[in-house]
């Protein structure tokens, strides 16, 4: 069964149609991370899947229900992570737990403490008046302990400082290694996600492609070259995208390096000592998206 | 299950309940020096004179508190899960949205009514140490409507907070205000009686209203 | 499922609040607040005459068969109830039919008594504790008493004010008194002048579990009780008592069937004042007393009704006011149009709550049916999605106020 499955998802947002026809699934175990600008509806489409928004059009399926008459017993199985951690200000870290372990038969409760451990607070401490690192430890120990087998994280990087991050990323890591778990993430620190996913979506103009991360890195490269031209390259067909450093280039392209410069020249840009070099997914993100 | 939901409701609500109850049972001693004072220094079978056929009545003081009390437990209650977004914590817990909302609202109305019903009771006793019990049951029939609009206000409250459009909001928080004024009119004791078993059918019919804006609530987006 | 009902509910809780008051708002604003008029039997004339309000200090002037009369001519129509101006205008003595009058015995021979159906019994809230004042010769005027009485199926006891604790004195010889004379616990009506704003005390009529009528008075502080002959079988509704110093009568009695008597002084004898088809639960009486005539008014929503009488209560003459239909104006077609009905809560018969609903008439309907029209046509240009039958319900019996309500509480769809 696939985790998640979309089928021609149509949604307009102030007038605006944010996607039409929009269908993709995330298989079962698989880690996914969903990439794209701001503004490009990443926003809508989690709210969707997460069953805060009806959509007006398409089906959006999570574990087989529709996502925004997802019966209890299917909720039990997902856990959610909401944008800016959110989490109940007047509960102390032990009303948490006791509070949401009434409605998980398979709570465990150690994982929960375990990770709240790590901060070294009272368990009387007041959610309130946590940090928004802390308050991210106890929400992802709630999650944690509810054992679901779908996890689906709104910007879970969200105001949170290095450390934390870096905490949450162990957490999620040792999450993803337990059998049949997915994830569906998305997030503002791109690189977060290259020692996380294995499948990327990519969210543009209303349209999304899925692409594994491995193939993605390999497939997609970073090119180096230096070059004096007042002419600047021109994205198109070959050339995906480019960064100019004074006189240091780098373009992004599907293709091999030959190709490129050839390219390059027919556009009129001269190309001095072409070469590939290492790319991160935050850089082939900004070359296949744009900064913008 | 329940449990975990009367808990976060008691945690939201305790200080603010605490703090009502403080504040009713103050009118409450206000009201019982006041009556104490005329009755020792007037003639009491006068002040006797005024309630019985004048249909004075000497514990007005307490009239809008039961409607204070309903707005802001529902205040109390909502602002926390509303501001923010917090409502989608409890949106996605294993438990029918319906069944949450019909469980908070108890839990709601369960302190309402302890912190409406207590200062009656008192009210009660003050009249009932001066004034025959004839007289001291009518703090019964006179304060049951204004418990009543309490009750309204306290769900009508819920109802227009969870809504989320804002001119619905709006229109609601009229039709509510206008209902729940029906419970104040009339002068002397008892007045509204012969109405109450009719109004007190508003009572089911506010608290249909919390699950239309609760529903409306969630499709908008939470 | 919830869905459906919920909305129901809110529907239904915005066409109450708009019908409870946006006709109450309407009135007020176009001022629509009906006065009675003042109906009176001229003994000059041997006819009716009546005064109208027409708002503002305007009134008409005129008699039962329509003739109009300025104010100096309406009071001269009027001698006894404008008994101040004649010696003013020194027409004193007064002579008609033959008889003359000064103004002492004008004075002595007045006496006005009204009984609004609001006070009726079963029309308003009452505590059932009353103060029995003491007569004492002695003493001048009525002091209050220090304490109040009840009846139950004990007997009568006394509540003290001072220690709000029963007088068990009183108690015991007031039960026994009344076990003496054959009272029959508990009372079903009491009836009495609770107020010692009266020119002296007559005590309480109370009407026992058997319907025997007893007058129950306090003189000295012991009991003056009298078992009077009142037919037990009078199916009393309600009694007032109204202490006067012409010492004709005690007071009224009306009975469930709408028989309206006074008891006289002599004896309790009970003379019946003879109208037809009076309501004392929705209707308001008035008996107004001169030297020469008693005149029985009764008002009801459809009009007033007047009956004089001689000295001995044999009906004389009578006449109806019809009151005029203050929907009848623009005004009020606006209002039925807009606003088809009412849900009313006070009313002026009554001194509690009454639950009332009133319709509209034909222009009611027409409002209903142009509001329906006005519905299907927004709905067809706005939507495309097909009409809600549960909208359409709500606009094809409540007219304008389903339309609002719709209109605001509209149906849950996405998009929207």
């Amino acid at each position: 069964m696939n985790a998640i499955e979309v089928h021609n998802l149509s949604h307009q947002y102030n007038g605006r149609t944010v996607y039409q026809d929009l269908t993709f699934t995330v298989p079962q175990g698989s880690i996914c991370g969903l990439l794209g600008k701001n503004g490009q509806g990443k926003t809508t489409l989690v709210n969707i899947l997460m069953g805060f928004l009806k959509p007006a059009a398409g089906s959006c399926l999570v574990l087989g229900e529709n996502s925004h008459s997802l019966p209890p017993d299917v909720r039990r199985r997902v856990g959610l992570l909401h944008e800016g951690h959110q989490a109940y200000e007047f509960m102390t870290i032990a009303q948490t737990e006791r509070f949401f372990r009434g409605f998980y038969p398979d709570w465990n409760a150690d994982i929960f403490f375990s990770l709240v451990k790590k901060m070294g607070l009272s368990h009387r401490h007041r959610v309130g008046n946590m940090s928004c690192g802390q308050r991210s430890q106890v929400v992802l120990g709630v999650i944690m302990a509810q054992n679901p087998d779908l996890l689906i994280l709104d910007d879970y990087s969200m105001g949170l400082d290095a450390g934390y991050r870096r905490l949450f990323l162990d957490v999620l890591h040792d999450f993803a290694a337990m059998e049949g778990k997915t994830i569906f993430v998305t997030s503002h620190i791109v690189q977060d996600l290259e020692q996380l996913v294995d499948t990327i979506f990519f969210l543009d103009q209303g349209r999304i492609t899925r692409t594994g991360l491995k193939e993605f890195l390999t497939s997609f490269k970073k090119y180096v070259f230096f070059s004096n031209t007042g002419t600047v390259p021109l994205e198109d067909e070959v050339i995906k995208g480019f960064e100019r450093r004074r006189d240091r280039f780098t373009v992004y392209s599907y293709q091999d390096p030959d190709t490129v410069t050839e390219q390059l020249t027919r556009q009129g840009v001269e190309v001095r000592d072409l070469h590939r070099a290492d790319m991160t997914l935050e850089d082939g993100f900004i070359g296949l998206m744009g900064k913008y | 299950m329940i449990s975990s939901v009367l808990l976060k409701e008691w945690l939201k609500l305790k200080y603010f309940f605490t703090g009502v109850l403080v504040l009713n049972i103050g009118v409450c001693l206000k009201i019982y020096f006041e009556i104490r004072g005329l009755i020792l220094s007037e003639h009491p079978e006068m002040i006797w004179y005024e309630a019985i056929h004048l249909h004075n009545i000497f514990f007005r003081d307490i009239m809008f508190f039961p409607l204070a009390t309903g707005l802001i437990l529902a205040a109390a209650q909502l602002v926390p899960e509303i501001s923010r977004r917090r409502m989608r914590i409890s949106l996605h817990l294993p438990l029918h949205r319906d069944l949450l909302l019909v469980l908070s609202v108890a839990a709601g109305l369960l302190f309402f009514l302890i912190a409406a019903g207590i200062p009656a009771v008192f009210i009660y006793f003050t009249m009932r140490a001066w004034f025959p019990y004839e007289v001291s049951l009518t703090v019964f029939t006179t304060m049951g409507p204004w418990v009543l609009a309490g009750i309204l206000g306290y769900l009508g409250g819920i109802a227009v907070l969870l809504e989320p459009l804002k001119t619905r909001k709006v229109f609601l928080a009229i039709v509510f205000s206008v209902i729940i004024s029906v419970m104040y009119t009339g002068v002397g004791y008892g007045w509204l009686s012969p109405a109450m078993p009719y109004l007190a059918w508003l009572a089911p019919l506010f608290l249909l209203c919390v699950f239309s804006s609760g529903h409306r609530f969630q499709q908008r987006g939470a | 499922m919830t869905g459906l009902v919920s909305r129901l509910s809110m529907l239904i809780l915005a066409v109450m609040a708009m019908s409870y008051i946006l006709p109450a708002a309407f009135d007020k604003v176009a001022g629509r607040k009906a006065e009675e008029p003042l109906l009176f039997f001229s003994p000059v004339l041997q006819k009716f005459v009546y005064q109208e309000s027409l708002g503002g200090h305007r009134f008409i002037y005129a008699d039962e068969d329509g003739v109009h009369y300025d104010r100096q001519e309406f009071e001269a129509l009027l001698p006894f109830l404008y008994h101040r101006s004649l010696k003013i205008h020194d027409l004193l003595p007064l002579v008609i039919d033959g008889q003359s009058f000064e103004l002492e015995d004008i004075r002595a021979g007045r006496q006005a008594v009204e009984i609004k159906s609001r006070q009726v019994k079963v029309n308003r809230q009452q505590i059932d504790l009353y103060p029995l004042f003491n007569n004492d010769p002695g003493v001048p005027m009525i002091p209050f008493p220090e304490d109040v009485f009840r009846i139950t199926h004990k007997g009568m006891e006394f509540i003290n004010a001072d220690y709000n604790r029963i007088d068990s004195e009183l108690t015991r010889d007031f039960t026994e008194a009344l076990r003496d004379k054959g009272f029959v616990f508990p009372a079903e009506v009491i009836s009495g002048n609770p107020t010692n704003l009266k020119p002296f005390d007559e005590g309480y009529f109370i009407r026992d579990a058997s319907g025997q009528v007893f007058h129950v008075k306090r003189v000295r502080n012991q009991p003056a009780i009298v078992r009077t002959d009142i037919e037990p079988g009078l199916d009393i509704l309600d009694m007032v008592i109204s202490e006067n110093r012409r010492m004709e009568f005690y007071g009224a009695v009306f009975t469930t069937q709408g028989d309206i008597f006074l008891i006289s002084y002599d004896d309790y004898r009970l003379i019946r004042i003879p109208v037809d088809n009076f309501d004392p639960r929705s209707m308001d009486f008035k008996l107004i007393i001169n030297p020469l005539y008693r005149t029985a008014v009764i008002s009801s929503h459809k009009g007033i009704y007047g009956l004089a009488m001689d000295r001995d209560y044999s009906a004389v003459h009578d006449f109806f006011l019809e009151r005029p239909a203050p929907e009848a104006g623009f005004a009020g077609r606006v209002r039925d149009f807009f606003l088809p009905f009412q849900i009313i809560l006070t009313s002026e018969r009554l001194d509690q709550a009454g639950l009332g609903l009133r319709t509209g008439g034909p222009w009611s309907v027409a409002g209903v049916i142009t509001a329906l029209v006005l519905f299907l046509v927004m709905n067809r240009s706005i939507r495309t999605r097909p009409t809600k039958k549960m909208d359409l319900l709500a606009v094809l019996l409540t007219g304008f106020f389903g339309l609002v309500a719709v209109g605001f509480i509209r149906d849950d769809h996405p998009g929207e």
